[in-house]
């Protein structure tokens, strides 16, 4: 099994990812920004109106209202996944930032053979789950 | 050493030498793949390998042929023209079989961001202009609720009626750029649910799929009383747009984009957006 990160020249057609996801999470964050200057809020989830549980996307906005504020441990605990995507945002931006600036010809990418993909498939799953059940208690106290 | 080998736009994975050149045999590969390795600059069709050149390649499969020989669409994979434009929406509103069996396979990024854009950028722009001449002519009476609501923060419900229009032009600026590049996001939530399924088309086949039908309902779907009507529509051409692109068959694809969203919630936002547009309150 294999899983690593390799460094490689990007493939003819290749989606631009140095690119492409810094100007989505820089774009998403600006829009964010603003949502929240407004003060206007979102419809609530119409899940939990009807379960009392809550789906997986709860607890989003409050992780990023909270990280707007710069309350990282309680924007973890609102919804950990959304706290890790835009930790990943940042940290693949500040890369993307430094490849730009070093006009570098080598990209950092994902290295997964077929066996590797199963394995991160079902770990994907297994922490899909792990997350529900932590946004279950943490959501519903 | 292990061999990473890509059929733009898609990597197909890591192998290794022997893996290779039984898949050059097999036709799991085909000689325009491209190949690198450690150590290489640059990517190499895997015809112009050394270690391959023994091997007696087969042509690529015929069941390529007729889609290389065939006219590709949505028109707008042929050129940019108005005439393109206008026939891809209606290609993917009416004949979303042919379009998306037509839909080249080796197609990149771009054409289908392109037409996103080129999608909705006018329709917010027509909106802004609209929502300008109304604030024009009644501005105080459609502002009346906003200024009375608590909830909202001063500076809002202080804002003058340019300031406002202003505001809601910049906000819609910043809509007409971000959405189309959002597509990136949803494949990526897209192609993660096919898996299970195995779909043929990759990430790149869920981009283009989604791009050209969101693009081309875009407008239909804001429309009021039309927009009920076009959004349920929109959600079967993209369940059969998946299909075809990815060779799957379509109850599987629609559990995986219209069902399971629908429990974790997406579905709650558009049973709100299809309430409100029917005339409901919402629950």
């Amino acid at each position: 099994m294999r899983i690593g990160i390799v460094r490689r020249p990007a493939f003819p057609g290749e989606l631009n990812h140095e690119f492409i996801w810094p100007a989505v999470f820089l774009g998403g964050a600006l829009f964010a920004w603003a949502w929240f200057q407004t003060g206007w809020s979102l419809p609530p989830c119409i899940f939990y109106e009807y379960t009392g549980l809550p789906c997986l996307g709860c607890g989003g906005t409050r992780c990023a209202r909270q990280l707007v504020h710069l309350n990282f441990l309680e924007a973890l605990k609102f919804h950990p996944g959304f706290f890790i995507v835009v930790l990943s945002g940042v940290l693949w931006t500040a890369y993307a930032a430094v490849f730009w600036l070093r006009r570098d010809t080598l990209r950092l990418r994902l290295s997964v053979d077929d066996r590797g993909e199963k394995v991160l498939r079902w770990t994907f799953i297994g922490v899909l789950l792990v997350h529900w059940a932590w946004q279950c208690y943490y959501l519903t106290r | 050493m292990q061999i990473h080998v890509a059929r733009p736009p898609t990597q197909l994975g890591v192998f290794s030498q022997e893996e290779v050149a039984a898949g050059l045999q097999s036709g799991r590969f085909l000689p325009t793949d491209q190949g690198w390795r450690e150590g290489m600059s640059a990517w190499t069709p895997l015809s112009q390998w050394l270690e391959f050149g023994s091997l007696g390649m087969p042509p690529a499969p015929s069941e390529f042929a007729p889609a290389a020989s065939a006219q590709p669409m949505p028109a707008w994979e042929r050129g940019s023209s108005i005439g393109n434009y206008f026939s891809t929406i209606r290609d993917v509103a009416l004949n979303p079989v042919q379009t998306f069996d037509s839909l080249p396979t080796a197609g990149g990024w771009g054409r289908a961001l392109s037409f996103n854009y080129l999608a909705i950028g006018p329709v917010v722009l027509l909106g802004v202009l609209i929502f300008g001449l109304l604030l024009a002519v009644a501005g105080d009476e459609i502002l009346a609720d906003m200024r009375a609501d608590q909830n909202l923060n001063a500076w809002t419900r202080n804002l003058s009626t340019g300031a406002y229009f202003a505001l809601v032009a910049a906000i819609s600026a910043g809509f007409a750029l971000f959405a189309p590049l959002l597509n990136f996001v949803f494949s990526a939530a897209t192609h993660v649910l096919l898996l299970p399924w195995g779909p043929k088309g990759g990430y790149t086949g869920c981009f283009r799929a989604n791009s050209y039908v969101s693009g081309g309902f875009f407008l239909a779907g804001l429309i009021p009383f039309v927009g009920c009507i076009v959004l349920p529509w929109q959600v079967v051409v993209n369940v059969i747009a998946l299909s075809r692109v990815h060779q799957l068959a379509w109850w599987k694809v629609a559990i995986s984009v219209v069902l399971i969203p629908f429990v974790v919630c997406c579905g709650g936002l558009f049973v709100l957006v299809f309430d409100s547009m029917t005339g409901g309150g919402g629950p």
